[in-house]
């Protein structure tokens, strides 16, 4: 038996247990873990890839939560969702929104940009549920934009194949 | 996407196939323990009661459960453990009355880490004479993964552990069937196994139990007693109006810094409780159930009726500001 390939670095979201249960739909098993616990785990496990889930707190917060840097030193892919991706976004030298105006809670449409393996079998449009408060502003260097948000114009997705996130 | 993701970009090849899991957890076990005898550690939680029913199959008469009782469970809590034995297929089962001896070593004790600390002694010490007793060389234990992921410093061995089941057993073979899965897989094997819902979606209960629910004085066997009573009715309420299902953690505790009641004529000074749920997908975070006012207000006349607790409080807090349990 070895350990679970994909690690998934709980920022405090409700639905991290849920990414959980569809990954394990999918055929695939999860190690579930809080930053510090994901730290501890890196040590003495590599993962094939790391997912870094949404949160209830803002990246511009206090004691917003932060994934452990050791998740970057095995090159393994790295897949941000909401706080995740902004998280990763100003880490990276973009820039946050807070703005009322790019806030989104409820139905959304995505506009695929680019045609990144991501998207593969995708349709170049398709309806989401967005609930978040920041937002991406500014991408950071090096990173292009591969999705849109049709309603607000906003970045919904964000990509650098060199660094493989 | 999570498909592309995982797939495609990353070359993961599927892990997840419960059954087949299962068969290597059981084929594990065949290896480690043969024809030997072997103890579980058996607090009829969701953990052991699954490992339980994984091993049954492969170790039948060997295998004994065995489940210390160090008198802070709740009340029916041992009818629970029998009944969730008998589902795991357990075809022998101990229950150890020794809440003498906990109630000794915890010796007044009112911190909650070191009441977690010394609970780990006597625990050891009776999972080992009972596996002496049985003419077991092996101890079972339903340990999972985030139990084995080390804490503490960089570079430090440190292991920082409070859990209780995490000591050592000199002499004795130790195994961790469950050593690579976490919480939720468990659930998953529980389902496949067969095992009814009570305890495939049991909430979490403290190894140290009512122990740690008692707040500000030495948990005696009296005041657990008290808090046994207030646990039940709550449980018994929260049952009632079908509410077990919104919140993954309820947590009732004594607080036994006494404040003024009236008791028929006499006034008292006495204990109160103070209950919480907590909604939470993953214990890192949570909400703060809040219970239906009639709820409240049912909970309260019930169970203030005991002459020894004065008030009962809802407590509403999330997590982060507050922790699920109290101490």
């Amino acid at each position: 038996m070895e350990a679970p390939q994909i690690l998934v670095v709980d920022l405090g979201s409700q639905y991290t247990t849920v990414i959980g249960r569809s990954i394990r739909e999918l055929g695939f098993r999860t190690a579930i873990l809080s930053p510090k616990k994901a730290r501890d785990w890196l040590t003495q496990n590599k993962a094939r890839c790391v997912i870094l889930s949404g949160s209830d707190y803002s990246v511009s917060g206090l004691k917003a939560p932060t994934p452990p840097p050791e998740i970057f030193k095995s090159g393994a892919p790295i897949l941000g969702i909401c706080y995740g991706m902004q998280w990763l976004a100003e880490h990276f030298g973009g820039e946050l929104f807070n703005e009322l105006k790019n806030k989104e809670y409820g139905p959304a449409t995505a506009l695929i940009e680019e045609c990144d393996p991501i998207f593969k079998g995708l349709k170049e449009s398709r309806p989401v549920w967005a609930s978040h408060g920041d937002s991406v502003k500014v991408l950071p260097p090096a990173f292009k934009c591969i999705a849109r948000s049709a309603e607000s114009g906003g970045i919904t997705g964000m990509a650098n194949h060199d660094l493989n996130i | 996407m999570l498909q592309n993701f995982i797939r495609g970009i990353s070359g993961c090849e599927p892990d997840w196939e419960p059954r087949n899991i299962i068969e290597s957890v059981r084929e594990e076990l065949c290896r480690n323990v043969g024809a030997e005898k072997a103890v579980i550690a058996f607090s009829g939680g969701v953990d052991s009661t699954t490992l339980l029913a994984i091993a049954s199959p492969i170790t039948g008469k060997n295998l004994r459960a065995v489940c210390i009782d160090s008198g802070a469970l709740r009340e029916d809590e041992l009818t629970e453990v029998r009944f969730n034995a008998s589902a795991a297929g357990a075809r022998n089962i101990r229950i150890v009355p020794a809440a003498k001896e906990f109630q000794s070593v915890l010796d007044m004790e009112t911190d909650g880490e070191r009441i977690r600390k010394k609970f780990q002694k006597p625990y050891a010490r009776i999972l080992m004479e009972e596996a002496r007793k049985f003419g077991a060389p092996i101890i079972i234990q339903a340990s999972l993964a985030p139990d084995f992921i080390e804490s503490g410093k960089q570079g430090s061995s440190a292991l920082i552990k409070t859990y209780h089941n995490m000591v050592n057993f000199p002499g004795f073979k130790r195994l961790d069937p469950l050593r690579y899965f976490f919480k939720y897989e468990v659930r998953e094997f529980a389902r496949l196994l067969g095992l009814p819902a009570s305890v495939a979606e049991r909430q979490p209960f403290p190894g140290p139990g009512l122990y740690v629910r008692i707040l500000g004085a030495p948990p005696t066997l009296y005041r657990a007693a008290i808090l046994r009573w207030a646990d039940a009715r709550v449980r018994e309420i929260v049952r009632k109006h079908d509410l077990e299902k919104n919140f993954s953690q309820l947590v009732v505790a004594l607080m036994c810094t006494p404040t003024v009641g009236i008791k028929g004529d006499k006034r008292v000074y006495t204990n109160s409780v103070i209950y919480r749920a907590l909604i939470s997908a993953d214990f890192m975070t949570g909400i703060g159930y809040e219970f239906p006012v009639e709820v409240r207000r049912e909970i309260r006349r019930t169970v203030t009726r005991h002459p020894k607790i004065v008030r009962a409080w809802p407590d509403e807090n999330d997590k982060p500001p507050a922790t699920t349990e109290f101490v």
